[in-house]
């Protein structure tokens, strides 16, 4: 089957296309180039003064496992308050800040989006996770595992091991627990915390391991560089949400010794100490040294005002966070002696001046950063905002009167605090293009996403051309998947299965002799249960595809 | 003179009913045929209000529905003005998330009536069921504030899980009366039956008759002249109830309780005088 898609004007920054008008065709559902004058064209859609992109790409958003299920079930009011009802093809579901799997695949999808990364597998609930993952209609996944708080990695590294048998641990991981990247939570604190401490600073030691999360944040790094996996760390710094953040924040960018860190959801780790309320945005150092240290990437994790629940590995800032609970209940927990999980809905408000001035340092950081490449368009779903946000996200950095007029009504004080009103950088659509498709493909090593040009998956989205972004963003004309239309106006027109990614280093095995001891004295479950295979990876997903991207292990 | 938004059932229906979207806040000003053309959940199928009951009347915000029955529920859900007014028996989840206004129920309802209701007047001319004032499952809190009067018996579990607001109950209460009630105040003219304030951590329970066994986990502080109780008893005297006739003094036996979770609670037995 041939279509064709003419005369749109493509924004594919992978390719730079700034706003080409081209045609565009697609078989199999892959792009092709133009095919001879006399082959038959089985489909052709007008696109005539309609923008278009590749498929957006979410590399940060909490949609499957342990704790978004919490979040779940803590939170029936949520999904009483939300219910999209069942149609001739898509299924009743429900549910805003804690979606279930279904509204999660047709919201995103009606979006655009066409690619979702959860980035926090407990290796122990991987299972859990994939198997949500793969009831999530239409949309690819993937997962970054945690690692960096378990026991094994701990005791590996107070014990000085080779920097080679934790790569082996590490890649080890990534094929059991099927996941394409790997991801540290406030590295050594969900464990510290289990050991009574309340707060680790990067350089502070684990009072037990006798290790500071630099330590870890170097050994990680490493690893993931040594064995050639395209996503660096994934890195939840220390000290979340806590006034002062930032500093460790630019120590935890150094910890990476010049290799290649994420850091995430930077917002909340972008807290200065001055002011009346001894709380101040820290943008501008962040920002700055994002700008120097070309290594260094990050996601935002926006704020925007409403209600929400945040679910988070880092037990130690949630049981710190805990009393904000709105409505007032919470969950901290250890999850099998790997990790933790913390559940703690919040309600973010604009007259609230901590609030206020969260949101207002997120904006600040997108648009004080200066390469679109190093920067990705997060709220850290649900954490900062329900990723049904995005396109009034997009709205506030394309439209800075738009942008302004917002600031004007927040809290007085937290206006005085922030720049925000006197930066006048406004984003084009070229480079939304590049932070919501072709720099998220681009390190998460996706060749096939992100792009639209000749072998690429057509994941294609086709905007009408409107001045407000909101509108626009919102509800795409068409959305293709694989080269099947799956959404048209915003609803779904066609339930598809998104395939998983993954990544499979090498490793030298016998790192599984050392962890069937250590899995036979300490572990609920069986090594071999513990462990993933490629066919059950499949049943978890409806039998959706697997697609493994390659590594190139380099010598340590 | 306007006549009130009259609803007739035409017959019963076949499956269950969800009548949220009939509140005087909700219709507003709509006319007869908006009002007629609103889709009810019905079983997996939508059902219109103009297939359902006959419809009459203009002025909505008093709903008047004749001819009620156990099948509708969710009457008067998060209505926040007005009053509805219903003549037959009634479903569950009765002035669920009630946020103001007045119903007046002449018949029995169902479970969780009056659960997580904040303000205004419930009375059930009738019975009531099950979980009376409870939150439902997943929820905090049963009633949050406002009164809600039983001419008749309630169900068990009454007040489960309740936090403010009054629940005056003229017939016998279930078992497990005041189980994990929060705050508030019920008061129950007839018997309770067994576990009387199981797991009640605050509040107040007042009960004219002494309930045949007392959970050990309730201390009895004696007997009492609470001042405070003329007032009480004083406020329900404009109420459409017999407990407009309690006594304005009454010497009471104080047990508190749960001491197994708190023992904040007290149960305030009336004494003969």
């Amino acid at each position: 089957m041939l279509i064709k898609l003419v005369g749109g004007k493509v924004y594919d920054p992978a390719n730079n296309e700034n706003g080409v008008i081209r045609d565009i065709f697609v078989q199999d559902g892959c792009i092709v180039s133009r095919p001879h004058d006399h082959s038959r064209i089985d489909e052709t859609y007008d696109l005539n003064g309609k923008i278009v992109m590749a498929g957006a790409i979410d590399l940060h958003t909490h949609i499957g496992g342990g704790k978004v299920n919490i979040a779940r079930a803590m939170l029936p009011e949520d999904h009483r308050q939300d219910i999209l009802e069942r149609s001739n093809l898509t299924r009743s579901c429900c549910g805003r800040a804690a979606p279930s799997t279904l509204a999660t695949g047709y919201r995103y999808t009606e979006m655009g989006y066409t690619a979702c990364f959860e980035p926090a597998v407990l290796p122990i609930n991987a299972r859990q996770a994939h198997m949500e993952m793969g009831d999530t209609p239409i949309v690819d996944k993937g997962g970054y595992a945690l690692l960096g708080n378990d026991d094994f990695f701990l005791r590996m590294m107070a014990a000085n091991e080779d920097q080679q048998l934790i790569n082996d641990y590490v890649a080890w991981t990534l094929h059991a627990a099927k996941c394409i990247g790997i991801k540290v939570v406030n590295p050594g604190g969900i464990s510290a915390f289990k050991f009574n401490q309340r707060k680790l600073d990067v350089d502070e030691e684990h009072s037990y391991y006798r290790l500071t999360p630099r330590q870890i944040l170097k050994t990680l790094t490493r690893a993931l560089h040594d064995l050639g996996v395209p996503h660096p760390l994934h890195v939840h710094a220390s000290n979340l949400g806590v006034p002062g953040s930032d500093d460790s924040t630019l120590i935890t960018m150094g910890a990476a010794e010049g290799l290649p860190i994420h850091i995430t959801h930077i917002q909340f780790h972008s807290y200065g100490t001055e002011g009346d309320y001894k709380f101040s945005s820290g943008a501008a150092r962040i920002a700055e040294a994002i700008n120097k240290n070309s290594n260094v990437s990050v996601d935002v994790g926006q704020i925007m005002f409403g209600q929400t629940v945040t679910a988070s590995g880092d037990n130690m800032s949630q049981h710190r966070n805990a009393h904000h609970a709105n409505p007032k209940k919470w969950v901290v927990m250890d999850i099998e002696c790997d990790a933790g999980c913390g559940v703690v809905p919040f309600k973010y408000r604009d007259k609230n001046f901590v609030n206020a001035l969260q949101w207002a340092i997120g904006l600040e950081i997108f648009l004080l950063v200066q390469d679109p490449w190093r920067i990705f368009l997060t709220t850290d779903h649900p954490n900062g905002a329900p990723f049904t946000s995005y396109p009034h996200l997009i709205k506030l950095l394309m439209d800075k009167s738009f942008r302004k007029s917002v600031l004007s009504t927040i809290h007085a004080d937290a206006i005085k605090m922030t720049t925000l009103g006197s930066i006048e950088r406004e984003y084009s659509l070229y480079e939304i293009a590049i932070m919501t498709r072709a720099a998220p493909a681009k390190i998460l090593g996706l060749s096939g996403h992100g792009h639209i040009g000749v072998g690429a998956n057509a994941d294609i989205v086709v905007y009408h051309t409107n001045d407000d972004p909101e509108i626009m963003f919102a509800k795409p004309l068409y959305v293709f998947k694989r080269g099947e239309l799956v959404a048209k106006d915003g609803a779904i027109v066609k339930i598809t299965l998104g395939d998983i990614h993954i990544v499979k280093p090498e490793f030298d095995g016998a790192i599984e002799k050392r962890l069937r001891a250590y899995f036979e004295r300490y572990h609920t479950v069986n090594l071999d249960n513990f462990k993933i295979s490629d066919d059950e990876l499949s049943e978890c997903g409806n039998g959706s595809r697997m697609t493994i991207h390659p590594c190139n292990k380099r010598p340590s | 003179m306007m006549h009130l938004l009259t609803l007739k059932l035409k017959s019963i229906p076949r499956f269950r009913v969800d009548l949220s979207p009939i509140t005087p806040d909700q219709l507003g000003k709509k006319n007869l045929q908006e009002i007629c053309s609103i889709r009810l959940e019905s079983g997996n199928q939508k059902i219109c209000v103009g297939d359902l009951f006959n419809v009459s009347g203009s002025e909505s915000n008093h709903i008047v529905i004749k001819d009620s029955c156990d099948k509708l529920d969710r009457i008067g859900q998060n209505m926040g003005t007005g009053a509805i007014t219903v003549h037959g028996s009634v479903g569950s989840y009765t002035g669920f998330g009630m946020r103001d206004g007045r119903i007046t129920i002449h018949g029995n309802s169902g479970d969780y009536t009056a659960s997580g209701m904040k303000k205004g007047a419930l009375e059930i001319r009738g019975n009531a069921g099950h979980f009376l004032a409870s939150a439902i499952p997943g929820d905090k809190y049963g009633l949050m504030g406002g009164i809600v009067i039983i001419n008749g018996d309630a169900g068990d579990r009454v007040g489960d899980r309740m936090r403010r607001g009054t629940v005056l109950i003229e017939g016998n209460a279930g078992a497990y009366c005041a189980s994990r009630m929060l705050a508030g105040t019920i008061a129950v003219m007839g018997k309770t039956a067994d576990f009387t304030g199981f797991a009640m951590k605050r509040g107040t329970l007042i009960l004219r008759n002494a309930p045949d066994s007392m959970l050990a986990t309730f201390s009895d502080c004696g007997n009492h002249d609470l001042l405070y109780l003329k007032f009480l008893f004083k406020s329900w005297r404009k109420l459409h109830s017999k407990f407009s006739e309690f006594p304005a003094q009454v010497r009471v036996q104080r047990l508190m309780g749960d001491r197994a979770c708190d023992g904040k609670g007290e149960i305030l037995i009336c004494q003969d005088t």
